[in-house]
C-alpha cells in the first residue's frame, strides 16, 4: 500500500519540471487512495478554493414589483376576459418597468451536476367588484333536502396563477419561454384553455375569495340562510423551483408573470385534472401586489 | 478512472500558472466524482466521522461541518406560541422604517468560518388580531387596513439587514368579537386572510470570521398578533 508522503516545498527548495511531475503522478496509482491519503489529510472541496465557487458558484437576488409595503397605491392587474389570452401580465414597479431577474450579457450557464434554485415572494390582495364568486363556472348548483330549494354555493377555488417564465436565447430578453415542466394555460382542454396539473410545476395558485353559508339547516335554506363572503386580504405568497441541467443552458433572464381568473376543472376528454381560464368573472376582479423578491441560487450537486 | 494529471512539465519550459492550475483543477473533479472503486483501497478505512466531522448544535439544530452550517428549527402549537404586538412597533406611525422587532426565539447566531452564501428559508403562520378597537388620532390605521409584517434579517433588524421587499402580511381578523356565545371571533378567520403560511428566503453572504445574527422580525399594526407556528432552515455554503 503505498501512501504519499511528500515533503512539503519550503524556501530554497528549487521547483522542477520532475518534482511538479511527482506531485501529480502521486495520485495516478491504484488503490493509493485510502486512509492516510485522502481520510486523514481531511480532502475536502472548499480546500480547492477557486472562482467561481465550486459548490455554490452562484447566488443573485432581485426585487420583485413595487416598494409600497403600506400599500398605499399598489400595481393593479385586471382578469383576463377573452381564452385564449393573448400575454400574461409580467410582475412590474408600478411605472411599467419589468422587475426581472436579468443575468448579464453572457448569462448564467449551468454546468453538469448544478441545479438551479429559484425563490420567489410577493405581497399580493383581491380587489372584488360586485359577485364575482356568481360569474362563469365558479359555484355548483346544491340541491337543498327542505322549502329552501337549490342553492348555487361557490366553490372558493377562483384564483389567479403565477408561473415562471425564462429567457434561454439572448440577453436582449425578447425570448421568453415557459420553464421546464411548466404550461403556458394556453392549451385547448374540452371547450377551455388552460393547463394539466401535471405541467403546473412552477406554478403557485392566488386564491382570491372565500364563501360560506349561514344558518344553513342540513341543507335547508329556507330558514334566513345568508351568504358571507369575503376577499383574500394582503398577504404573502411565495414560490419554488428547482431545475438539474440536462445540458448546459444558459439563461439570460427569469421572471414571474401573473394569470386569472381561473378554476380547477376535470376535463374528460382527457381525463386529466386542470386549472382553466373562466372568463366569466373578469369584469369583477382584479388582482393587486406590491413588492417581494427573487432569489437565484445554484448548487453544485455532484 | 484513475486520476490523469492533463499536464506533464518538461525541463527548460516556461512553467506557467495555467498548467498548474490545470493539473489542480483536474484534482479536485476526480476526488469529487471520478474515483472508482480501482482507485480505493479493498478494505474499509473510512467513517461518516472521516467525510465530514461533525460539530452538532442541539440548541441552534444545525450542524457544522468543513462544507458549512445546515439544519433549522421549528416550533409552535396553541399552547407554545410567539407574540408580536403593535405596542412595540407600528402603533400609529405612517413609516416602517423603524421599530421592527424581532420575533421572539427565531434568530440564529452563527460563526462564519470561511467566506459563505447563505440561504435562510422561513415559513411561519399567524393569528392577527381580532383586533377591532376603533381607530383614532394615534392609533391608526383602521381596523380593516390593520396588518402584522414578517420579515428576515441578518446582522440587523434595521434597514442594513432587512429589505421591505422581503416583508410579507397577515391580515387583522378585523370583525371583532361575538357578542354571544360561542364567544369568540364574530366572523372565521380564513387561511385566504389570516391563517396560511407565509414562506420566504433570504439569500446573503458573508466573509470569514463573521459572527453573524440571522432570523425573523415583525413590524406591526395589530395588538396583538400570535405566531402559532415558525420554522426556520440554514444553509450556509463555504466558498
Amino acid at each position: 500500500m503505498s501512501r504519499i508522503n511528500r515533503a512539503r516545498i519550503v524556501d530554497g527548495d528549487q521547483t522542477t519540471a520532475a518534482s511538479l511531475n511527482d506531485r501529480f503522478d502521486d495520485f495516478t496509482q491504484a488503490n493509493e487512495v485510502d486512509q492516510f491519503n485522502l481520510r486523514d489529510s481531511a480532502v475536502d472541496l472548499p480546500q480547492f478554493k477557486k472562482s467561481p465557487k465550486f459548490q455554490a458558484p452562484f447566488v443573485q437576488t432581485d426585487v420583485l414589483g413595487k416598494s409600497d409595503m403600506l400599500h398605499a397605491a399598489p400595481v393593479s392587474v385586471g382578469a383576463t376576459g377573452s381564452t385564449p389570452y393573448s400575454s400574461p401580465h409580467v410582475i412590474q414597479d408600478g411605472a411599467a418597468n419589468p422587475t426581472i431577474a436579468s443575468y448579464g450579457a453572457s448569462g448564467l450557464t449551468l454546468s453538469a451536476g448544478e441545479v438551479l434554485r429559484i425563490y420567489w415572494s410577493l405581497s399580493v390582495r383581491a380587489d372584488l367588484t360586485n359577485s364575482p364568486w356568481d360569474d362563469g363556472f365558479q359555484f355548483n348548483a346544491i340541491a337543498g333536502t327542505g322549502g329552501g330549494g337549490n342553492t348555487d354555493v361557490s366553490t372558493s377555488a377562483g384564483c389567479f396563477v403565477a408561473w415562471l417564465q425564462w429567457d434561454v436565447t439572448s440577453n436582449g430578453l425578447t425570448n421568453w419561454t415557459e420553464v421546464p415542466g411548466q404550461s403556458d394555460f394556453k392549451t385547448t382542454l374540452g371547450s377551455f384553455h388552460g393547463s394539466s396539473l401535471q405541467l403546473c410545476q412552477a406554478t403557485t395558485v392566488i386564491p382570491l375569495w372565500s364563501y360560506w353559508l349561514r344558518n344553513l339547516n342540513n341543507g335547508d335554506s329556507s330558514a334566513g340562510t345568508s351568504v358571507e363572503t369575503k376577499a383574500a386580504g394582503w398577504r404573502g405568497i411565495s414560490g419554488a423551483w428547482h431545475y438539474e441541467a440536462l445540458g448546459t443552458p444558459t439563461i439570460f433572464g427569469l421572471r414571474v408573470v401573473l394569470l386569472g381568473v381561473m378554476h380547477p376543472r376535470r376535463i374528460s376528454a382527457g381525463a386529466a385534472n386542470t386549472l382553466v381560464l373562466d372568463v366569466g368573472p373578469a369584469a369583477d376582479v382584479d388582482l393587486e401586489y406590491t413588492g417581494g423578491r427573487l432569489v437565484t441560487f445554484v448548487n453544485r450537486m455532484k | 478512472m484513475a486520476y490523469a494529471k492533463p499536464n506533464t512539465f518538461s525541463d527548460g519550459t516556461t512553467l506557467v500558472a495555467a498548467s498548474v492550475q490545470g493539473n489542480v483543477d483536474a484534482l479536485r473533479i476526480y476526488l469529487h466524482n471520478g474515483i472508482v472503486q480501482a482507485d480505493l483501497l479493498n478494505s474499509k478505512w473510512i467513517d461518516t466521522r472521516h467525510i465530514q466531522p461533525p460539530r452538532y448544535d442541539a440548541v441552534q439544530g444545525v450542524q457544522h461541518g468543513v462544507t458549512g452550517y445546515q439544519g433549522g428549527q421549528w416550533k409552535g402549537n396553541l399552547v407554545n406560541m410567539s407574540f408580536v404586538t403593535s405596542f412595540t412597533s407600528g402603533v400609529g406611525r405612517d413609516s416602517h422604517t423603524g421599530d421592527w422587532r424581532r420575533v421572539p426565539n427565531t434568530s440564529f447566531d452563527v460563526d462564519i468560518r470561511r467566506n459563505a452564501k447563505i440561504l435562510l428559508h422561513w415559513s411561519l403562520e399567524v393569528e392577527g388580531g381580532p383586533d377591532d378597537v376603533p381607530a383614532v388620532t394615534g392609533r391608526t390605521p383602521a381596523i380593516g387596513d390593520r396588518y402584522a409584517y414578517f420579515a428576515p434579517y441578518i446582522g440587523t433588524v434595521g434597514g442594513a439587514g432587512r429589505s421591505i421587499y422581503d416583508a410579507q402580511e397577515v391580515k387583522n381578523n378585523g370583525d371583532g368579537f361575538n357578542g354571544t356565545t360561542p364567544f369568540g371571533p364574530d366572523r372565521p378567520y380564513t387561511t385566504l386572510n389570516g391563517y396560511g403560511r407565509r414562506t420566504g428566503v433570504l439569500a446573503a453572504e458573508r466573509n470569514a470570521g463573521t459572527r453573524t445574527t440571522i432570523g425573523l422580525c415583525s413590524w406591526s399594526e395589530i395588538d396583538r398578533s400570535a405566531v402559532v407556528n415558525w420554522s426556520i432552515g440554514l444553509e450556509i455554503w463555504y466558498l
